[in-house]
């Protein structure tokens, strides 16, 4: 008992001693959708992938706010497929490289500057704060049409 | 409200009352008002060197120290040395290296009872500054878009801060001493970039905290050399 009791002392004493580190925090543009249909209160389902990238950021996920993760570039483009109808949201955007600590590294924030979408689901857009910081909150709102009749 | 406005008035009568005056000015004078430590003591911080274990990343440094016994229990001191940190993980890859130098007083509040009678507990205070440079190595930012990497070069700055310290000192055998201390830093200035803020100071520790604790754990060396020429009874 006594020897399994300075085992788990000693290797209590060897996981203080270790260091960890966490990952540095990530800024990401929160993107929040409204039924123009003010009556209609159905959620889409959403897929969003980046324009060159093999890789799908959202899968099929039913909901009506998403985050979506800006590039070092000026400008950044995703593909939206709201309920299987795709649409183009292209952000123009500043970056800033921040010093978060020694612990965790950098991270870049983004503004942004302006925002052009393709118009087959999404209506309209209004930009609710151009700060893209690592507190996430609501940066673009989107206005979308309802679903044709016979796609409900 | 009453008994309130009561007890204060009983309050104010015990403090301005003649009959309870206590002479609180007069305190028993010292009764060794003798120089005990003829010769310079020279000091290594054993403490330095295994930092790592109680700070993050891998600190280590050297330090020593000099102090003199200049008046019956006031020693003036010097202590200096070089420190380094560096944090590598999978997002940073930081280095950070410099000299420091402190220097102050400790004053013995221990009585001894004969000039033989070495061993001092001691406060004293200090002004520290120091000479330092860092460099971020490498950083990773991992990003959906394809990993960022970068690099920045070397910044040279400077820190000054103010020192408390609490200590003890024994001698273990002849002329040679142990001890430990507990410090108090206070931070005074700080040159300081945007980017990377200054993340460590040598001598001082973690430079975004105004005040920082610290301890260490000293070996001396008291030099038998009486530079007074007095004569030891």
């Amino acid at each position: 008992m006594r020897k399994i009791f300075y085992s788990l002392f000693f290797l209590a004493a060897m996981a203080a001693c270790q260091d960890l580190y966490d990952a540095p925090p990530q800024a990401l543009l929160e993107v929040k959708i409204t039924n123009v249909d003010t009556l209609s209160t159905r959620i889409p389902k959403v897929s969003v992938y980046g324009v060159g990238q093999d890789s799908i950021w959202i899968y099929q996920e039913q909901t009506n706010i998403f985050r979506l993760p800006l590039s070092v570039e000026e400008t950044t483009s995703f593909v939206l497929l709201l309920d299987s109808i795709a649409d183009t949201l292209t952000i123009k955007h500043t970056n800033e490289l921040i010093f978060e600590s020694a612990e965790s590294g950098f991270y870049h924030e983004h503004k942004i500057l302006d925002v052009g979408h393709s118009l087959n689901r999404i209506d309209d857009y209004e930009v609710t704060d151009s700060m893209v910081t690592k507190n996430w909150h609501e940066n673009i709102e989107l206005y979308i049409l309802s679903l044709p009749a016979g796609d409900n | 409200m009453k008994i309130l406005s009561f007890t204060f008035f009983l309050c104010l009568l015990a403090i301005t009352s003649p009959g309870q005056e206590r002479d609180l000015k007069k305190k028993p004078e010292r009764t060794d008002k003798f120089i005990r430590m003829d010769g310079l003591r020279v000091g290594l911080d054993l403490s330095r060197s295994l930092q790592h274990l109680w700070n993050k990343g891998n600190r280590y440094g050297t330090e020593l120290s000099f102090d003199i016994e200049l008046i019956p229990n006031l020693y003036p001191v010097i202590e200096t040395g070089w420190e380094r940190l560096s944090i590598d993980h999978d997002y940073l890859e930081y280095a950070s290296s410099g000299s420091y130098t402190r220097f102050g007083f400790d004053y013995n509040l221990l009585v001894a009872e004969h000039k033989k009678d070495m061993d001092i507990v001691y406060v004293g205070m200090r002004y520290g500054f120091n000479f330092a440079n860092q460099q971020i190595k490498q950083y990773t930012i991992n990003n959906y878009w394809g990993d960022i990497t970068g690099r920045m070069g070397r910044q040279n700055y400077n820190a000054q801060w103010a020192e408390f310290v609490l200590g003890i000192k024994g001698e273990i055998f002849s002329n040679f001493f142990m001890g430990w201390s507990v410090r108090g830093k206070l931070k005074m200035d700080q040159k300081d970039f945007d980017m990377p803020h200054v993340y460590f100071n040598p001598g001082y520790g973690p430079a975004e905290k105004k005040f920082n604790f610290d301890i260490s754990y000293s070996i001396f060396y008291n030099l038998p050399f009486n530079f007074r020429g007095s004569k030891k009874e």
